[in-house]
């Protein structure tokens, strides 16, 4: 009997990729050889057990809300760099008024979080080692931008007209469109403060990061069920405050969260 | 509706069939309900892979997320030239490794990610112990061999192709294939 084919010889023998030749080879020594003929019949196996696999699984949660509201709104540089220009004069005034004395975050691409399109395709190592300064400061965009979200709702009359033009100044925005503009930015703040706890998953305590993101797919469940039904009656601020309540408690669990990673 | 890859067995191009040629011209025009429908076609099959891919449930419904949202976004450059389902599942793998490349600190731990797969696949009657057992094994892998084992093995690729999904020479999908079933194999015995 001739020697052993290599390993590598069998794959490709199982996977029918060699030459004639050397597949006739191995053949009449696997035929005469105990050892090669149980490798190749246990390498057969495997491969039809990964190829009987389904090529489909259900997914456990809806994921088309999610898909809807980020077509619906661009990617998220867009909706990052765009949200201020879509808010009214006053709620950039509230906005601006309640960043007094933070530095501005410059739009950055986000990862790790679904509306992350641009997010792996523009995104560099540097991001991976950002300064904490980055961290602190996303977490005072956050808190600015829930209180803009309560100065817009509470000024807002009960059921705000949807229709362009609609009981507002020409030009002006409507609320819900103000309100999208909101949401938009809060949720991508909240997406880049959550990448920055991942940069710093080492020097949080062990299952934070996987407390947090139970926790949020958990939030952002309610809020693209909330979303879809703005879709259908965007003018009903009991769904713009059920939205808000959501990226409330969002915007504690990532302070807590990155309080945790200050602490530690 | 079954599509297989890489050579869709629907035999013609833009989608398929007529229905998907339909339904994507009208997605190619903004038709979000469309659209809709393609994903509903679509959806488990992107998600399997996302999930395998991964690893982790979380992980693979952003994925899918993403690869839908880049399909939007790109639809307009489909021109039928493969079938619908090839064009979208070659853009979800897109999507997979280019996101895994970005961060690979994302990644999870060879020891993690069995469970987490496991713990993600629903309990459906029918299903027998063997296919979970398999699965956990193959989430469990490190990610560049389960990258190739999944490509390959279960999705069909070709290794010239596989090779270059990943940017890397045949020898190294060769390497990785062999480590990878070397691997479920001990796993599973």
């Amino acid at each position: 009997m001739n020697a052993h084919p290599p390993e590598t010889q069998l794959h490709d023998y199982v996977d029918g990729l060699l030459g004639e030749t050397e597949q006739r080879a191995v053949e009449r020594h696997v035929r005469a050889c105990d050892a090669c003929r149980a490798e190749v019949e246990a390498l057969r196996a495997l491969t039809a057990r990964l190829a009987a696999l389904p090529r489909a699984i259900a997914p456990e949660t809806d994921l088309l809300p999610g898909i809807h509201a980020r077509i619906r709104w661009g990617s998220v540089d867009a909706r990052v760099s765009s949200a201020d220009a879509t808010l009214s004069p006053a709620a950039q005034q509230h906005r601006r008024a309640g960043v007094a004395g933070a530095p501005e975050v410059p739009p950055q691409p986000v990862r790790g979080i679904p509306g992350g399109r641009a997010l792996s395709s523009r995104f560099d190592a540097r991001q991976l080692v950002r300064p904490r300064r980055s961290l602190a400061t996303a977490a005072l965009l956050l808190v600015a931008f829930g209180a803009v979200l309560a100065l817009l709702f509470t000024r807002e009359p009960a059921r705000p007209p949807i229709a362009a033009g609609a009981g507002h100044e020409p030009g002006a925005l409507s609320p819900a469109v103000e309100f999208r503009a909101l949401d938009a930015r809060y949720t991508a703040a909240a997406r880049e403060l959550l990448a920055e706890l991942e940069s710093l998953e080492d020097e949080l305590p062990p299952g934070t990061l996987d407390i947090v993101r139970e926790n949020l797919r958990a939030i952002d469940r309610a809020l693209d069920e909330a979303r879809l039904a703005t879709a259908s009656d965007p003018g009903d601020p009991r769904l713009a405050r059920l939205i808000l309540a959501a990226h409330e408690k969002k915007l504690d669990l990532l302070r807590r969260a990155a309080a945790l990673s200050v602490e530690s | 509706m079954e599509l297989r890859i890489p050579d869709d067995a629907s035999g013609s191009r833009t989608g398929g069939d007529p229905d998907t040629a339909d339904l994507v011209r009208r997605a190619q025009q903004g038709d979000l309900a469309a659209f809709d429908r393609l994903y509903a076609a679509h959806v488990d099959r992107v998600y399997a892979l996302c999930l395998r891919m991964s690893g982790q449930r979380e992980q693979a419904e952003r994925l899918t997320q993403d690869a839908f949202v880049r399909a939007w976004e790109k639809l307009r450059l489909f021109r039928g030239e493969s079938a619908f389902g090839s064009w979208l599942y070659r853009l979800a793998i897109n999507v997979i490794l280019e996101d895994r490349r970005a961060d690979r600190r994302r990644t999870a731990p060879l020891d993690e990610g069995g469970d987490r797969l496991l713990a993600a696949t629903p309990a459906r009657t029918g299903v027998p112990d063997l296919r979970l057992d398999l699965e956990r094994a193959i989430a469990a892998l490190p990610p560049r061999a389960r990258a190739v084992l999944v490509l390959y093995d279960v999705e069909g690729y070709p290794q010239e192709e596989v090779a270059r999904m990943l940017g890397v020479a045949i020898g190294t999908v060769k390497a990785q294939l062999h480590r990878a079933r070397k691997l479920l194999r001990e796993m599973l015995e």
